[in-house]
């Protein structure tokens, strides 16, 4: 049983936690680069990106998950290239150009985004996304910081470079 | 002293210069930091470090023979070995003292090289014995400071005593000069910039492969003045081939390490081995001097102290057993090393002990459910023998704490593998066993050959590429419904890479006759044909990774870059036969006689710009079951066409040089082709575009965002 001043502390210490969080929020303006991945526009925080690139050639690796779209050559370094739509589990409907690679990398992890077209970058104050809506349900939700009133989905790229799942270990 | 010896001497004071170096430097930077009176916890790590760096520096020098520096070494440690215990510690005097010792070594060390020597023992005694004295007046023991004999034996010598008390402070000649000395011969770089630089050497490479490309596409063009360029350009290809390959073997001769370095450790352990087994063993080493890259050295340490250890704990008998067999009492472990053209390295372990037992093995390997008895009786003699690197299996009937979990060898099979090398082994009972181990002279670059399977293409590296050949459909033959093969009188089993990689089949259109591209590739001792749609030929090129995502991909090494800049995916044998191993071995190629018959082949002709789309139409259609032409663009289509027959056309229609209502209009207007259906499919969904595809004469026109897979296959079927 906790005493009366335990919850009362705790709650205080809530109170204190709470108001510290949305401190933060309001501060909170995110730099994004948005692309098209027919029919669904994205964005993506720009401080993770390397670079934009035109897909000048794919090689596909046999044996490795359909999200892997394939690898390419930017510069003489080989770089895997993964195919977001496949690896959230979103429906694929259309065939779509995906000619742009959106270059993503953090703490030594790099990979590139397979993209249809760059419409531009933005400014999002993070606290008027809208949460996820409940039919991307599953394994797409969790990559997801929410979406923008027009209908951007915000990626949440920290979150797939430090994916344990997106990488290949067959070993 | 023969001339070999005396180089060898030279190496080795060489390489002595270089790590005392090292450890004075280490050692300086640890007198400076304990002078700064540091925090407990790091003054101990210093005082220890610094102690290690000594004895290091100390054993070192007396291996190559220069008692003066073990002398000053063993003094100084010996301060540092009362200081870890305890009961001594620093005072600020001895720092002078320790200082003026480095200064010493400094100045002996930049003089290896030379027959005069700077300073004599009577020069640096007097600084051993100040240093004494400074430890003994401040722990007080009973001793009177004159016994310094039972430490320091070397101040036996004949100088007076008298003397070394006379002259307490001392003079360093001519430190500044030192350094000079020093740096004249070796500059101290870290292999990281080294590695470095070869990386950007070994990019030459591709630059060499752009240039062939590109002599090799201009022979193609049709130009007056083609003949002139072509001729500049050979000039230039060769001549910048032969400075791209000298650059190369210079930077990577900067990483050459003789084997020695290695193999410096090995009598250590064989005699320690030895002790502990109480076997009575004899090493010899031959051919340490050969130079191979320091990260292959670095990677085989492991894998070499564990065959050396299995060697001495179940290869080599006891001494009682040995007697009794009539073998000398000692065994016998040699190892040799050999670099053969100049391209790779032979390492062969080979010790006179029992050998391996086949009975044993074969029990083994039924018992671990890797083979039958029935298939261990087909089997040569060194297919059964390569069991021993299969995890699980070990031929020690004692499990003992070194070896005999059958773990090892597994390990470091994948060790020399995973290096580019191979490793057979070879046994005879009771004359011993052999592994002969092959290692490529440098990491990285390698020579593969190119293959294409289903418009993929893959390359294999050479070293494992037994022979490139061609079989007869008529050739295959079967045994358990298993197709093999004969060549020069022995029996290869026989996959295709495409199933064995599990890329999506083709169906080929082949007559009875045809021949398969057959590569036979090797890992210890399988021996498997792959068939491949064609060998391209052989390539050079740098292994490089996927990027940090790819950790590990089955069957997949690495990837190349081509000359046309195309990455190329390098193929890893020894994954790639215990995959083929484990499948199913249905030849489609071999049933093709039936399903010719059958079913009619259709073939239908994509038109895409867009990479990805081609090969998602492409995967799209073949899984289908229609054999997939693609083109890059309406032109190149349109030439298509008018060389080969096709059922079925789908086009994009945004495409550059010819687009698809273009495209459309032209095979509608040639009355060759006017009868073959043409399906466009587009991201312009307005009615306008919609009406001018059917007026160009397209028979389907499908919007790329409500495109769905069953949509078009759907529709394909609708028209042929």
């Amino acid at each position: 049983m906790k005493s009366d001043t335990e919850i009362l502390k705790e709650r205080a210490l809530l109170l204190a936690l709470d108001t510290g969080i949305d401190n933060v929020k309001e501060d909170k303006t995110l730099h994004i680069v948005e692309f098209l991945l027919t029919p669904e526009s994205y964005g993506i925080e720009s401080h993770l990106i390397s670079e934009v690139l035109l897909l000048k050639g794919l090689t596909i690796i046999p044996g490795t998950p359909s999200y892997i779209a394939g690898v390419t050559n930017v510069r003489g370094k080989i770089i895997s290239v993964v195919n977001l739509k496949t690896f959230l589990g979103l429906v694929t409907k259309g065939i779509t150009e995906l000619n742009k690679i959106i270059i993503i990398q953090q703490n030594g992890m790099e990979f590139g985004i397979i993209a249809d077209a760059i419409a531009g970058t933005r400014n999002i104050d993070e606290k008027s996304l809208s949460a996820v809506p409940a039919t991307l349900n599953g394994k797409g939700a969790a990559f997801i910081k929410g979406i923008t009133l027009d209908g951007i989905i915000i990626l949440d790229g920290v979150r797939l470079l430090s994916e344990a799942t997106i990488l290949v270990n067959q070993k | 002293m023969d001339n070999r010896q005396e180089d060898f001497l030279r190496e080795l004071l060489a390489d002595f210069k270089i790590e005392a170096a090292e450890h004075h430097s280490v050692i300086t930077d640890g007198l400076l930091k304990l002078e700064k009176q540091p925090p407990p916890e790091l003054y101990k790590t210093i005082i220890e470090t610094t102690f290690r760096e000594f004895h290091s520096l100390k054993g070192a020098a007396r291996a190559v023979n220069q008692i003066d520096i073990e002398r000053i070494c063993q003094s100084m440690e010996s301060v540092f070995q009362q200081l870890k215990k305890g009961t001594f510690t620093l005072n600020p005097g001895l720092f002078d003292l320790l200082y003026k010792g480095l200064d010493f070594l400094n100045v002996m060390l930049a003089d290896i090289d030379n027959t005069n020597k700077t300073i004599s023992s009577g020069m640096y005694l007097p600084l051993l014995k100040a240093i004494e004295n400074t430890v003994k007046n401040f722990t007080n023991t009973q001793k009177p400071a004159e016994t310094t004999e039972t430490i320091f034996q070397f101040s036996k010598t004949e100088e007076p005593l008298e003397q070394l008390e006379q002259e307490p402070v001392l003079s360093v000649p001519e430190p500044v000069l030192i350094d000079k000395q020093l740096a004249k011969d070796t500059v101290r770089i870290s292999t990281r910039k080294l590695e470095n630089l070869l990386r950007q050497a070994e990019e030459f490479i591709a630059v060499k492969a752009t240039l062939g490309y590109y002599i090799h596409e201009i022979q193609k063009t049709n130009h007056e003045d083609q003949s002139i360029i072509q001729r500049e350009l050979n000039h230039f290809h060769r001549n910048l081939s032969r400075m791209v390959d000298d650059l190369l073997f210079d930077i990577k001769s900067t990483l050459l390490f003789p084997f020695s370095s290695l193999l410096d450790i090995v009598p250590k352990i064989v005699r320690d081995l030895g002790k502990e087994f109480d076997k009575e063993i004899h090493l010899t080493i031959h051919g340490a001097e050969t130079e191979i890259d320091r990260r292959i050295l670095e990677a085989m340490k492991d894998p070499l102290i564990h065959i050396i250890r299995n060697c001495i704990d179940h290869g080599l008998e006891t001494t009682a057993v040995r007697i009794k067999k009539g073998k000398p009492k000692a065994g016998i472990i040699a190892i040799d090393i050999n670099q053969e053209d100049g391209k790779q390295v032979i390492l062969k372990l080979t010790d006179d002990g029992a050998g391996i037992n086949r009975q044993v093995l074969t029990e083994k390997v039924i018992k671990a459910g890797l083979a039958t008895l029935a298939s261990i009786n087909r089997m040569s003699d060194q297919e059964l023998l390569s069991f021993i690197f299969r995890s699980g299996i070990s031929t020690s009937p004692i499990i003992t704490d070194l070896s005999g979990r059958g773990l090892g060898m597994a390990i470091v099979m994948e060790k020399v593998t995973g290096l580019g090398g191979n490793i057979i082994v070879s046994s005879e009972p009771d004359k011993g066993t052999t592994f002969s181990i092959t290692l490529p002279l440098t990491l990285s670059t390698f020579r593969g050959v190119l293959v294409k399977v289903n418009e993929h293409q893959f390359i294999i590296p050479t070293t494992s590429v037994n022979r490139a050949v061609r079989i007869k459909q008529n050739e295959i033959l079967y045994a358990e419904s298993k197709p093999f093969f004969y060549r020069n009188n022995e029996s290869i089993a026989l996959v295709e890479l495409s199933s064995v990689l599990g890329i999506p089949q083709r169906k080929k259109q082949k007559a009875i006759n045809a021949y398969f591209p057959v590569l036979i590739l090797s890992s210890a001792q399988h021996r498997i044909g792959f068939i491949v749609d064609e060998v391209i030929g052989e390539q050079e090129g740098i292994v490089k990774e996927m990027g940090p995502q790819l950790i590990h991909v089955k069957n997949i090494a690495g990837a190349t870059i081509l000359g046309n800049g195309q990455v190329i995916p390098i193929l890893s044998v020894s994954e790639l036969i215990d995959t083929a191993l484990q499948s199913s071995t249905n030849l489609s190629v071999a049933k093709q006689e039936d399903e010719v018959s059958a079913v009619p082949v259709l073939n239908i002709l994509v038109a895409e710009d867009s990479i990805t789309s081609r090969t998602l139409l492409r995967n799209i259609l073949e899984s289908a079951g229609f054999v997939v032409k693609t083109a890059v663009d309406g032109l190149e289509a349109f030439q298509f066409i008018q060389s080969e027959r096709y059922d079925l056309v789908v086009s994009d229609v945004e495409m550059p040089n010819m687009n698809g209502f273009e495209l459309t209009a032209k095979i509608r207007n040639d009355e060759r082709f006017t009868n073959i259906p043409v399906i466009l499919v587009t991201a312009l969904s307005s009615d306008f575009d919609k009406q001018r595809g059917m007026e160009a004469g397209a028979n389907a026109y499908i919007v790329k965002s409500n495109f769905e897979q069953s949509n078009l296959v759907d529709t394909i079927k609708r028209l042929i």
